[in-house]
């Protein structure tokens, strides 16, 4: 066939193009380099444009800083609350059920943090309704000083999760309202050497995540992803909402399994990307599959904005400082 | 208070604000520009509202409307909470560069580069940049690549030009 022009490739990139249309293109790049090079390019050109566009964004409003402290507090929390409520699907040995809109009342749920500002712990709360998944979970772990209590009860029944950390050097403060993100199940809730390569109704090519997040997309350098998957809704408030964020896992032989969740951030949202907010998530405690009694590492997360209009998230079985310098390996 | 363009406002008032702030590099005209966008929906409620208001938006720029939406006509609905942050001076600095840089490398784009490659930014997916713009669907894709190809390039024309002027 013909070579593909300028307009189809970054029509394919943009996920514009009709299906049929889709899988002819794709026939061809399969087979034609030049191509392949020219779909690079556009690759590239896409992420420089809207690097460029988000650059336009000027502040709204003079810089005010107790203000815009309260707002940066707020970001890191609801950046936090995402990482915490996979944490818990993972943590607990539990997986949420059923759609969305059927997860998240008010309970109990909190989060200790590692040692950010304000060390905020969440604790009013998701009651969540919850099916009992093979591992039970072993509270009061050793390795977790800051950590949420898993749930000691283990029936098919739902089951509020309520637990209330107490970071001792944390200040007391007002409970603050964690969102449970509706597909924290999506995430993680399988044993560490199967969740990263289970199928998934959602997953999807690499090109295609490319088109979902809108032209680049951030890998961990030096590891090959075993599986890529769409998540629709919102990592953060501010998230792009015409952007489903994307799941990328690795499995790697010395760290185990890997998780790096993106999704592009509104362009005022992403003003926030010159003050990085950084949060880091302590681990929770290790769990033990039932069946084989075979321990689940604890799993530690760390969130942030990459400077490019990108929310990421990024969570693995490790302590939080292997975490940091697998965050590094991020492009 | 018609509850019709109170729910428009809220969906797409930050949008709209957005993208004519990048349009035009002047947010108090963006705001003027965007409250005469609401104030026209509220006098004829659009049935395909998305790219109407996008497509009024535009128009409004074009026409250089300054003068009509300032003359009162300014709708008090909902404010959305505005963005602020805490930036340091060399940050602040290196932004403010960038942005001039980029503006400037906006501003020599043709008129129907700039709007497709805005509204791609805001989400539009190639059906609604062809319903706003009045371009055919066929041509998005060739507009765009050509938009964001003219707008990376003289971007870093730019750049080059200028390092070589202060050597």
């Amino acid at each position: 066939m013909r070579h593909v022009d300028e307009g189809t490739l970054h029509e394919l990139l943009d996920g514009s193009l009709d299906p049929t249309e889709t899988a002819r293109v794709e026939a061809h790049l399969a087979t034609c380099g030049g191509c392949r090079t020219r779909l690079d390019d556009a690759r590239a050109l896409i992420r420089d444009t809207a690097d460029l566009i988000l650059a336009l964004d000027t502040p709204a409003a003079p810089p005010s800083p107790p203000r815009a402290s309260l707002l940066h507090r707020r970001r890191w929390i609801t950046a936090f609350g995402w990482a915490a409520s996979i944490t818990i699907a993972v943590g607990t040995g539990f997986a949420l059920h059923g759609p969305a809109g059927a997860v998240g009342t008010p309970a109990a749920v909190a989060g200790a943090a590692a040692p950010p500002p304000s060390a905020v712990r969440g604790t009013a709360a998701n009651r969540v309704v919850v099916s009992r998944r093979k591992a039970v979970p072993r509270p009061g772990s050793a390795t977790t000083r800051n950590v949420t209590a898993a749930p000691n009860v283990a029936d098919k029944a739902a089951v509020g999760l309520a637990a209330a950390p107490k970071p001792e050097s944390a200040p007391p403060s007002a409970p603050v309202p964690l969102r449970m993100h509706p597909n924290a199940a999506v995430a993680l809730d399988a044993p560490a050497e199967t969740w990263a390569q289970r199928p998934d109704s959602n997953s999807i090519t690499l090109d295609e995540a490319v088109r979902r997040l809108g032209g680049s997309i951030r890998l961990i350098d030096g590891l090959d992803p075993v599986s890529v998957a769409r998540v629709p809704g919102s990592m953060v408030d501010g998230a792009d909402p015409h952007r489903d964020a994307v799941v990328v896992r690795y499995l790697d032989r010395r760290l185990g399994a890997i998780q790096l969740a993106q999704q592009r951030i509104l362009a005022a949202d992403s003003l926030d990307a010159f003050t990085p907010t950084p949060t880091e998530r302590a681990p929770f405690p290790p769990t033990t599959d039932a069946p084989t009694g075979r321990t689940q590492e604890a799993l530690a997360s760390v969130s942030w904005r990459d400077g490019h209009g990108f929310q990421m998230t990024l969570s693995a079985a490790v302590p939080v400082e292997s975490l940091a310098a697998l965050r590094a390996r991020v492009h | 208070m018609n509850d019709f363009i109170a729910g428009l406002f809220r969906q797409y008032h930050p949008s709209v604000l957005r993208m004519l702030v990048r349009r035009t590099g002047d947010p108090d005209r963006a705001e003027d520009l965007a409250a005469e966008v609401f104030a026209r929906a509220l006098a004829a409620p659009p049935r395909n509202p998305r790219p109407w208001l996008f497509a009024v938006a535009l128009n409004l720029v074009r026409e250089d409307a300054r003068r009509a939406s300032r003359q009162g006509r300014r709708l008090q609905l909902l404010k959305t909470e505005t963005p602020e942050y805490v930036e340091t001076p060399a940050d602040a600095f290196d932004r403010t560069e960038r942005a001039a840089g980029v503006r400037t490398a906006l501003d020599r784009l043709s008129e129907r580069d700039r709007e497709v490659l805005l509204l791609q930014a805001e989400g539009f997916d190639y059906d609604a940049i062809a319903a706003t713009t009045g371009l055919a669907r066929g041509a998005v894709g060739t507009t765009l690549a050509r938009a964001r190809k003219r707008l990376v390039q003289t971007y870093h024309a730019e750049q080059e030009a200028g390092i070589r002027a202060t050597r």
